[in-house]
């Protein structure tokens, strides 16, 4: 019996699946159970300065924050008003989006629409450009004077711009949507792709005309990636938090996510943590309800066989020019347009003064002149800039290069571990990030690593998590931890394709564990792994609101640096810097684009 | 005499600078059960979708029924759901979203059937292929087989005058492909449609076939009955291709021997009369050529009888034992039926008749002499 029982511990023991399973599973249990559970922890004790307000100790149990939140004086401008702004920006972001993203990738994949090559680069170049400097670039044109301060190309030009438009809500799901349709795009492409195009033949020979097999055979086939894109569209607008701060705060106009970071800012943490537990409830409840929905109706996996034979795709007829032109339109407004204000604006000496005698290169390469922004020196000659870059580069190195690798071990006990109980906890574990928005997300570390972490046992006292704030490890941290959603899908994808049976081939030929991942798995994984990489680079280059709370001056990044000139008043610097982040990121993306020899898709599924 | 069901005129097709259909010109007689037979990229599939009108050809016409239906010339193009025909993938291509039901009413919708017309006409397309207990499954909750016999519902209900079939039992295990082999060859006689089947399986296109057409890089090569084809394939190409264990060739040199032609080889000498070559090919001057020999035609003969060949294997195969045996580093293969002794090394002396050999011409491989049954 004895024996029986070693055997087994020791049989458990050397077991890779097993030792990998239980080990990913107490990490990702670490790093986001016990922090949202910190959050949750937070938002019902009294904090230390309210604690001595109301007369009782610093820790006691309370539901007062969510008391005030939800029931008080303040709640209707803390919560409601907030909250309804949220999801008319939310609801509208999506349903614009998702046309968009879904009418690009049919005419993309399976219509003869030219220039596709031009197209295909064009349309995710949005996608590379934080969502903040496409805010910008609405100011540079829709501002007008009533906020003051300089005026916008179009006030410039005599052109009479109504509030409406400058600012508030139509500007800020105006400015979402032509981000986030690249969300929807890339799905449904892939989607699109992944569809046997002899199901679309069937229809054809069964003589239904090309309207009745759109409706009735590729959209539904097509759904439950739109769905699925609505999911992520829904809850990246609903937390996004730099877009509505740019064009929402200065008319009063606030989201759930600009309140949350307010209240942090004003120090009223509990209450910040109760509103970004609201949002996550809110992203939750979205996402239940999706898959639900897609749920009801089947998985469509299909035998891929040949497809794509007719290369042309369906053709667009008489609708070929007009809709050519649209495309063009479409890009120019979306992508040509903000690139080319932020390019040229960083060369305006004062804003709004649209001349040749107005262009200089100060904001650039130019010293430090006192009446120029306090003697700010241009942002390649400024040594800030250099140490934020090698920051930036920094994080984004390290943090990139752990998440995909991360992702690739949890793809291969999430490709093992079908069924098992094991793999099925981390598949939904590491799907939680994906539910929280980034600024709630930022929120939820913050609180967890503010202060050190202990329990008590008896007379001692554990520390079992240091207080990380303003260390460089915190950022890498939260970043890995945040994009855990997307490496861990695209290193489940790619571990599926390595069938079990190489692994076991080396096994029999006596190859042990490490053996096998350094030999077999992890050189067959290099292209998952290079687009994993890939995808991680750019959301952590261009992130702004999952470390606008978490930041600190000395470990600033690039976003950061941009985010801080604008608000200081010096967009021409912020310029400047937006257009080299941008410069980095697509770069990257052509590089990757020539080492895997193709282009690499940007996998979000 | 027969309607003239399919006929192809000059088909060419290219993609981009690949030719890939060069001239194809066939006709399919009413009722027939036509095979696309040979290897994959040979154009078989591409001519199927030529005829469906999922493809267009740059060059040729295309008739079904007496009506034109493609026609390059005039760049008239007939959309496939209005050639009265129907397909059924390789891939099956059943619609995930869509119960069985829905599947084959699908097609009876689009033409706009009245509802009770649809019902009784689906159900009897189920019970033809008896699925009818499926029928409210999604085709992800079937099997392999009988996603086939959906797929095949779903092509005959709509009464179509062609059935096209492209590969479809290569997604079959072996055990399944042998019983939906004979269901076709059943639904084809209760159905008379006129059926095109493509395939790269020699042995479902000799057993189903009323005639195939073998094609090879684009073309058609013969156009046979079953019988023919394997009796008299065209070229060396369409002899090797056809018939397992494959045919023999062996080298030989034929000339003119007074009134009679005498063929020399490893296989020794035989003469032939001169009227055994086909017009056109007699044999005036030397010439080289491959001597076309299927195994179950050679027997083994007693010593002296024919040449002596040295056993290498002797490979019994159930029923019948194949042996393989060599003379001057040429390879025979010889069919023996029941169980042989011979054993590797021992001398074996082929004999066969002369009536059963096909002669190829070495330079382009042409058949010139054809066997007689």
């Amino acid at each position: 019996m004895a024996v029986r029982m070693k055997n087994r511990f020791l049989g458990w023991c050397t077991d890779p699946y097993r030792v990998l399973s239980t080990v990913l599973l107490v990490i990702l249990v670490v790093l986001i159970v016990v922090p949202l559970w910190e959050m949750i922890k937070e938002s019902l004790q009294f904090s230390s300065s309210d604690a001595r307000k109301a007369g009782v100790e610093a820790g006691s149990w309370t539901v007062e924050y969510w008391k005030e939140l939800f029931a008080s004086r303040i709640s209707r401008k803390m919560l409601y008003e907030p909250l309804v702004h949220s999801l008319i920006i939310a609801l509208s972001v999506s349903a614009i989006s998702m046309t968009i993203g879904s009418v690009a990738a049919w005419l993309m994949v399976r219509s003869d629409l030219p220039f596709k090559r031009f197209f295909s680069l064009a349309i995710i170049v949005p996608y590379m450009l934080p969502a903040w400097c496409k805010a910008m670039a609405w100011v540079a044109v829709f501002k007008n004077p009533r906020i003051g301060g300089t005026t916008g190309f179009l006030s410039y030009l005599g052109v009479y711009v109504p509030d409406w438009l400058a600012y508030g809500p139509v500007a800020i799901i105006l400015v979402l949507s032509v981000h986030n349709y690249a969300y929807t795009y890339l799905l449904v492409s892939a989607a699109l792709k992944s569809i046997n195009t002899e199901l679309e033949e069937m229809g054809e020979i069964a003589g239904a005309g090309r309207g009745s097999i759109l409706r009735r055979i590729t959209f539904p086939l097509v759904l439950p990636s739109m769905l699925g894109a609505f999911v992520l569209t829904f809850s990246q607008a609903m937390g996004t938090f730099s877009v509505p701060a740019f064009l929402g705060l200065k008319t009063g106009y606030y989201t759930i996510s600009t309140m949350l970071q307010s209240s942090l800012m004003q120090g009223n943490n509990g209450m910040a943590m109760a509103i970004s537990l609201v949002l996550i409830v809110i992203a939750s409840v979205n996402i239940l309800v999706n898959q639900r929905l897609i749920g009801s109706r089947k998985s469509f996996v299909t035998i891929s066989g040949k497809g794509g034979r007719s290369g042309t795709g369906v053709p667009l007829g008489k609708w070929k020019l007009p809709i050519t032109l649209a495309m063009f339109f479409f890009i120019g407004a979306a992508v040509i347009l903000p690139l080319g204000i932020l390019a040229l604006q960083s060369f305006m000496l004062k804003l709004g003064e649209f001349g040749i005698h107005n262009l200089t290169l100060h904001y650039w390469i130019g010293e430090g002149e006192k009446y120029i922004a306090n003697g700010l020196p241009g942002v390649l000659r400024n040594p800030d800039f250099i140490r934020t870059v090698k920051n930036t580069l920094a994080l984004v190195l390290v943090t990139s290069i752990a998440a995909a690798f991360c992702g690739q071990l949890i793809g291969y006990v999430n490709s093992r571990g079908r069924g098992r109980l094991s793999g099925k906890t981390i598949d939904q574990l590491v799907f939680i990030p994906y539910l929280i928005p980034a600024i709630a997300f930022g929120a939820m570390y913050l609180s967890m690593f503010s202060t050190p972490k202990t329990f008590d046992i008896g007379r001692w006292t554990v520390e079992y998590f240091p207080s990380l704030y303003g260390t460089f490890a915190l950022l890498v941290l939260v970043s890995v931890v945040k994009n855990l959603p997307f490496s861990s899908r695209s290193g489940t994808a790619n571990m599926m394709q390595i069938g079990p049976e190489l692994e076991e081939a080396a096994g029999v030929s006596g190859a042990g564990f490490v053996t096998r991942m350094r030999r077999i798995i992890l050189p067959l994984s290099k292209g998952g792994f290079l687009s994993g990489f890939l995808l991680i680079f750019i959301n952590v280059m261009k992130e702004l609101d999952l470390i606008i709370i978490l930041v600190t001056p000395q470990l600033k990044t690039l976003p950061y640096m941009a985010y801080s000139y604008l608000t200081g008043g010096t967009e021409q610097y912020s310029n400047v810097v937006a257009l080299i982040m941008f410069v980095v990121v697509f770069f990257v993306y052509w590089l990757a684009g020539k080492l895997s020899g193709d282009e690499v898709s940007l996998n979000l599924g | 005499m027969e309607m003239k069901q399919i006929e192809l005129k000059n088909v060419n097709k290219y993609y981009g600078r690949n030719h890939v259909l060069r001239g194809i010109n066939l006709e399919v007689e009413q009722g027939e059960f036509m095979t696309f037979l040979g290897p994959s990229g040979c154009g078989k599939t591409t001519t199927l979708r030529v005829i469906a009108g999922l493809e267009r050809c740059q060059e040729g016409t295309v008739v079904i029924h007496g009506e034109t239906v493609a026609d390059s010339e005039t760049l008239y193009f007939v959309p496939p759901g209005k050639r009265g025909l129907n397909l059924v993938f390789q891939s099956y291509a059943l619609w995930p979203h869509m119960t069985v039901y829905e599947n084959v009413a699908f097609v009876l919708q689009v033409q706009k059937w009245e509802k009770s017309g649809i019902e009784t006409q689906v159900r009897k397309a189920l019970a033809m292929m008896q699925i009818e207990e499926y029928r409210d499954r999604y085709p992800s909750e079937l099997s392999g087989g009988q996603q086939q016999r959906v797929a095949i519902a779903r092509a005959i209900v709509s009464n179509p005058r062609v059935l096209l079939l492209d590969e479809p039992l290569s997604n079959l295990d072996a055990k399944l492909r042998l019983e939906m082999r004979s269901e076709l060859k059943r639904l084809h006689r209760e159905l008379g449609t006129t059926m095109i089947y493509v395939t790269h399986d020699q042995v479902e296109a000799l057993t189903l076939s009323t005639r195939i057409a073998v094609f090879s890089e684009g073309e058609i090569v013969q156009t046979d009955t079953p019988v023919e084809i394997y009796m008299n394939p065209a070229n060396v190409g369409v002899a090797r291709f056809i018939g397992n264990p494959k045919i023999n060739l062996i080298p030989a040199v034929a000339r003119p021997d007074g009134t009679r032609v005498r063929v020399s080889g490893v296989l020794g000498d035989f003469v032939l009369p001169w009227g055994a070559f086909l017009p056109g090919e007699e044999i005036t001057g030397e010439q080289k050529c491959l001597i076309g020999l299927r195994p179950e035609h050679i027997a083994a003969g007693s010593p002296g009888e024919g040449p002596e060949y040295s056993v290498l294997t002797s490979m019994l195969a159930g029923s019948e034992t194949l042996i393989e045996a060599q003379r001057e580093g040429e390879r025979i293969l010889l069919k023996q039926l029941g169980f042989g002794n011979l054993r590797a090394g021992e001398p074996v002396y082929p004999v066969f008749s002369p009536d059963h050999i096909n002669i190829f011409r070495e330079d382009n491989g042409k058949l010139i002499k054809r066997a007689l049954a």
